[in-house]
């Protein structure tokens, strides 16, 4: 196995064109690590591109925040930048692992590695965020939900790599809120995690984006539901359970396996979903 | 093969190993910091956690490379870095996990201590509940984590001069109205100081 | 109690004289396990070491057609490879082969190289599968029901019963995961004598076959068991590890490092024994249990499994159970901190519980009728009083499930004997300096024993702590017996208690004539030598010591029976109360207080006591609600073989703990490690029903079986 480690996004780029589609990159380490010492996986190639500090800046703009792919969650807790535009990814950050995985665990890499697990996307694609990456060909940026395409597979080509994540300004009334079930709470993976931005114009809901997580072979969004939510006031408590009920069992394709089984992540993912959309008190 | 430098417990060392050894492999099988303990391998139990430019990080995770030219500390260094900062043997944290009897078969501890420096370096007067977060990703398997938790205590109560609530232990031989009291003089003290630093 | 003047035996002073016993203690290796200077197994570097991994069997069973390891020796770095099994496996982990090379990446290189060729066997490996009417024969010895009580009278009891319950109760097969895997270094370079390091509880026990691998004098190969890194059962013998890396090194002649991975030590390191609980339980109206029948299975995998007898510590008048061993293709169950307590705890806990419930009775007054021993009351009472059990909203029905968040109260009780045995020496040494050493070859697998050793010393001889160094973990030392069944303090306290009064008889009778009385009159105490009624000063200790010869002075003593008699007891008691909080929404159980109080005889270190307490209490915890092996019904494959997917409680799942050593018990040193982790799940368990009514009788409580049991998610 041979490990290309470089400071320069350029030659990481190179690296990246000339290595062919068996190359893997490596981050902070969390997944890729695991994956070659369970003997998961054999790279020829490993990319190393912790140390490409211009990958790690926060940058606040005018129409919201960009969060370099290296920023790792440790990073975007004390954030300033993000707890403005991002509070609930700063509150899913602060679920992943533990400290140590947390000083790890990029932002790039949730979204590289696409698990249906992962701790911030569900928030990323609640919140609309935009995906850019780059190659020796250019660069491109693309919606979230487009980047994430089925089971740990993404729309990055082989010789593209992560370099932000755009998330757009705040708008004002909006309700947010992310949910993770576990089991440990510490150093777990999720049972089901919920995320949701849901802006308000008056009573009436102007725009919704409703993610989750562990529900699926990938992160979930769950557009039909939003879609009949939009215009009209939140449905009343005994509605709103219906409601979701029809919406979920078309959309969510829960599994058992060793952390849970389908029938209750089906349940937990509707009562967390109905109880934090009947507390608007988190709007603001 | 390539020959790293890395800065360790404050020294200077060269290591020659394979571009993807991680740092474990690198203190363990080439340096003899065998201090670092390989409980899984994985980053699930924080046996091998060291400090990276002072925080904690999990050494089967990262590759030894990726810490050139950054600090980095194992408990081996924890005493020697402690005393030539001016202090007398070893660090509170370590002093106080021996009064605590905060072990038992001792292979968590290095890694649990240096979480437990990891926090008291940026928050020298932490909660409980900051406590617990901060060792979180370090399992225990003997001692039911109740003495590390009043050993980390210790060691923030003496090092900013207060007394320390009574311990679990001793506050079942004390009057249950004096624990009681001497518990919440205890946290009144650290309010304070927390309010003083602002976070409160 | 009684002294013989002439012939005084040793006994231990009155608890109020103790200067260093029965006090809070530092451990006298904290500083070196502290500092990172502990070497423990997988620590060892020897100059030309050798590391070593193990094949381990793919597949639940196997006919191995061709084990081939020439390829093994061509991958560079790679120095000598054994085979260890030729012909059939059994479980899916079993030992296959073992490669050693010049570093542990290597030598998984090796192993991937070795071409095996197999046919797969059938092969069960869940209850279903094995009692299937065409089920392969696991073993060659089909084990055989065993029964234990009056079958036909236990039914009638039942029948004509106030109030029966009949349910079944399940537990999962928990791991033991030791920090420190399994493992050997065997530094051996082709000589006649070898030095072999093993994380192990028996520092005698894997000495002699490890010099019958090596083909090597028994008395040729030394032993050392420095620091270890957790055993809770898993860690006798040599192991097929250990013979591994002893063949490897005997081949290579170089020294050899073997530690176990952490899927190794998942797969063929042994767990505790699963198992399944039918039972049938009546009482009178006033909550007196009249009968009980029970049918029991034992999941031990390709082992026996065990699971503690019932009637479980409650008396029922009539009680009849069978027991069944169901072999199947796993890795053997092992020995776990109190085997088959846990177990059978958990299935009489919670049946007396629910018909507690069911007769409308306190189930802690429903404890407290069925339980003949009166400490059990005293303890309930007062676990009940720390925890709030009086102040409790509804005690003798659960609270209402339509609340969010629920809070319920538990409890469970314990038993186990703690008593020693013979085969433990001690040699105290006194030197002229004034050092004091305490030599015996046990192992400390974190309980303190190498700190009794030395504070017993300390105690008879009038010293600190720090005075005497205890030198363990040797087989060049003293004999000792191995840590399993909380054996270890009956057996080594008492060895270590007379060889240190032999000391003090011994120097005493040396320093007689300096006083000029007899050496009855010769007292230790407070760091100084004095005559009890003499004017003369008292000497300090270091003038007296001074008076010895260059070879100092030394003196034996050994666990016999009648030392057994006045200084160790066996026969301890536990209660435990824990208070949950249950979330409706999501079936999440977080366990608010666990309150443990214990006896253990004279406790050598509270500090200690407080410790074993506090992570017994833990480990029942997390095989409350977290542990469990998941083995793939189709594959025999363990889909949780790390320690992500094999949950062990952490720090934030911590409740509020407080352990009470029970002080009114005044006998002698009991062990305490084993009691301790036997009543706690039972009483999560029962704190979930009576929070909100929901009984899990499958254990662990996950958020999916609460949820089920409440009958939110069908």
């Amino acid at each position: 196995m041979k490990v290309v480690s470089t400071r320069s996004l350029d030659d990481a780029l190179k690296a990246l064109r000339d290595a062919g589609p068996d190359a893997r990159i490596l981050a902070g380490g969390t997944d890729l690590m695991v994956e070659m010492e369970s003997g998961r996986t054999h790279p020829a190639l490993v990319v190393d591109v912790w140390k490409i500090d211009a990958l790690r800046q926060i940058r606040e703009m005018q129409d919201g925040v960009e969060i370099g792919a290296l920023a790792d969650c440790g990073a975007l807790i004390r954030s300033v930048q993000v707890a403005r535009h991002a509070d609930t990814l700063i509150e899913a950050a602060r679920t992943v692992g533990a400290v140590q995985i947390r000083n790890r665990a990029t932002i790039g890499g949730n979204l590289g590695t696409a698990s249906p697990a992962a701790d911030l996307n569900p928030v990323l694609f609640a919140l609309g965020a935009r995906v850019r990456v780059a190659s020796t060909r250019g660069e491109r940026e693309l919606p979230v939900e487009a980047f994430v395409k089925g089971y740990r597979t993404t729309d990055r080509a082989h010789d593209e790599l992560i370099t932000s994540v755009f998330l757009p300004r705040r708008p004002a009334h909006e309700l947010r809120f992310f949910r993770k079930v576990g089991t440990r709470r510490a150093q777990s993976i999720a049972k089901v995690v919920v995320s949701a931005a849901v802006a308000f114009d008056g009573e009436r809901v102007q725009a919704a984006r409703i993610s989750a997580g562990s529900v699926a072979d990938r992160t979930l969004l769950f557009d039909g539901l939003a879609q009949e939510l939009v215009g009209a006031p939140l449905p009343q408590a005994a509605k709103l359970s219906e409601f979701l009920r029809r919406h979920l069992d078309a959309a969510a394709a829960p599994r058992d396996d060793v952390r849970s089984t389908a029938r209750y992540r089906r349940f937990v993912l509707q009562r967390i979903l109905e109880s934090s959309l009947r507390s608007p008190a988190q709007v603001r | 093969m390539r020959t790293l430098s890395l800065k360790v417990n404050g020294d200077t060392v060269q290591a020659a190993a394979p571009s993807h050894w991680t740092l474990l492999e690198v203190l363990r099988y080439k340096l003899g910091l065998t201090g670092s303990k390989q409980g899984c391998d994985k980053g699930d139990c924080g046996a091998c956690t060291v400090l990276v430019d002072g925080r904690p990080v999990l050494a089967c995770l990262t590759l030894a490379g990726a810490v050139e030219e950054r600090e980095v500390t194992t408990i081996e260094g924890l005493m020697p870095l402690h005393v030539k900062s001016g202090g007398d043997g070893p660090d509170p944290v370590q002093a106080a996990f021996d009064r605590c009897g905060a072990l038992q078969c001792g292979f968590c501890q290095p890694g649990m201590m240096l979480s437990a420096r990891a926090l008291l370096n940026k928050n020298p007067c932490p909660t409980r509940a900051e406590i617990r977060e901060a060792l979180s990703g370090n399992l225990c398997r003997c001692t039911g984590y109740t003495q590390i938790f009043e050993a980390v205590e210790l060691a923030v109560a003496e090092s900013i001069g207060v007394a320390p609530a009574p311990r679990s232990w001793e506050a079942q031989r004390m009057d249950p109205s004096e624990a009681q009291a001497a518990a919440k003089r205890a946290a009144a003290h650290l309010a304070e100081r927390r309010k003083q630093e602002g976070r409160e | 109690m009684a002294q013989d003047e002439k012939d005084p035996v040793a006994t231990w002073p009155a608890r109020e004289n103790l200067k260093v016993l029965n006090h809070d203690l530092v451990r006298v290796d904290a500083r070196a396990k502290v500092t990172g200077a502990a070497r423990y197994t997988h620590d060892v570097r020897v100059p030309g070491m050798a590391y070593a991994r193990l094949l381990l069997a793919p597949l639940p069973a196997l006919k191995i057609k061709k084990l081939d390891l020439a390829p093994a020796l061509k991958i560079p770095g790679v120095l000598g490879a054994v085979a260890l099994e030729t012909d059939r496996t059994r479980w899916l982990g079993e030992p296959i082969a073992a490669v050693a090379a010049t570093t542990p990446e290597r030598a998984e290189d090796g192993l991937r190289a070795i071409l095996l060729e197999y046919e797969r066997e059938p092969w069960a490996i869940d209850e279903a599968q094995a009692t299937a009417p065409n089920a392969p024969k696991v073993r060659s010895n089909a084990p055989k029901v065993s029964t234990d009580g009056d079958q036909a009278s236990a039914e009638r009891a039942c029948e004509g019963a106030a109030a029966v319950i009949e349910a079944t109760y399940t537990v999962p097969v928990q791991h033991h995961v030791c920090l420190e895997t399994h493992g050997v270094v065997v530094d051996y370079k082709g000589g006649d004598e070898a030095t072999v390091w093993c994380s192990t509880q028996s520092t005698f026990g894997f000495t002699p076959d490890a010099a019958k691998e090596l083909g090597l004098k028994a008395s040729r190969v030394t032993g050392l068991v420095e620091y270890m890194g957790g055993g809770f059962g898993a860690k006798f013998g040599l192991g097929l590890e250990g013979q591994a890396a002893c063949k490897l090194s005997k081949e290579i002649k170089r020294p050899v490092h073997l530690m176990m991975t952490r899927r190794d030590e998942f797969l063929a390191a042994g767990n505790r024994t699963g198992g399944k609980m039918r039972i049938k339980l009546a009482a009178s109206q006033d909550g007196t249990l009249v009968g009980m029948v029970a049918d029991r299975r034992r999941f031990g995998g390709i082992g026996n499994g065990s699971m503690a007898k019932f009637p479980y510590i409650y008396a029922v008048e009539n009680a009849y159970s069978e027991t069944l061993s169901v072999p199947m293709n796993l890795d053997s169950n092992r020995a776990m901190r109190a085997p088959g307590h846990p177990q059978a705890g958990f299935g009489m806990e919670s049946a007396l519980d629910e018909l507690a419930y069911k007769l409308g009775v306190d189930p802690l007054e429903m404890r407290k009728r069925n339980l003949k021993d009166k400490v059990y009351h005293r303890q309930l009472e007062r676990v009940a009083r720390e925890i709030g059990w009086y102040e409790h909203p509804h005690r003798d029905k659960p609270g209402d499930p339509k609340a969010e968040k629920c809070i319920g109260i538990g409890f469970g009780v314990a038993v186990w004997g703690g008593g020693g045995g013979g085969g433990t020496e001690c040699e105290v040494r006194i030197e002229r300096d004034g050092s004091v050493s305490a030599a015996v070859g046990t192992q400390d697998l974190g309980t303190g024993s190498r700190t009794y050793v030395a504070a017993i010393t300390a105690e008879e001889l009038g010293l600190r702590l720090e005075d005497v160094t205890a030198h363990i973990g040797s087989t060049r030392l003293p004999s000792a017996t191995g840590s399993g069944g909380s054996t270890t303090t009956g057996s080594l306290a008492p060895a270590v208690k007379v060889a240190a009064f032999n000391a003090a008889r011994a120097f005493a009778a040396r320093l007689a004539p300096v006083f000029g009385v007899d050496a009855a009159r010769v007292q230790f105490a407070g760091g100084e030598v004095r005559d009890t009624q003499g004017a003369k000063p008292a000497l300090s200790w270091k003038q007296a010591c001074a008076m010895l010869p260059a070879e100092g002075l030394s003196a034996r003593g050994e666990w016999t029976k009648d030392a057994n008699k006045r200084l160790a007891a066996s026969g301890i008691h536990g209660a435990q109360a824990a208070r949950v909080e249950v979330d409706t929404q999501t079936g999440r159980v977080r366990v608010l207080d666990m309150i443990a109080m214990q006896d253990c005889g004279l406790p050598l270190n509270r500090l200690a006591v407080v410790s074993q307490v506090n992570g017994g209490m833990v480990q029942a915890l997390s095989y409350a609600l977290h542990e469990e092996r998941n083995v793939d019904a189709a594959l025999g494959v363990m889909l949780n073989s790390t320690m992500e997917g094999y949950k062990i409680a952490g720090s934030l799942e911590m409740p509020r703990m407080v352990t009470i050593i029970d002080d009114e018990d005044e006998r002698g040193v009991i062990g305490v490690a084993e009691a301790t982790c036997i009543p706690g799940h039972s009483a999560i368990a029962n704190a979930v029903f009576n929070a909100c009514g929901a009984r899990v009788r499958d254990l662990p409580l996950t958020p999916d079986k609460v949820l089920f049991a409440l009958g939110k998610v069908v």
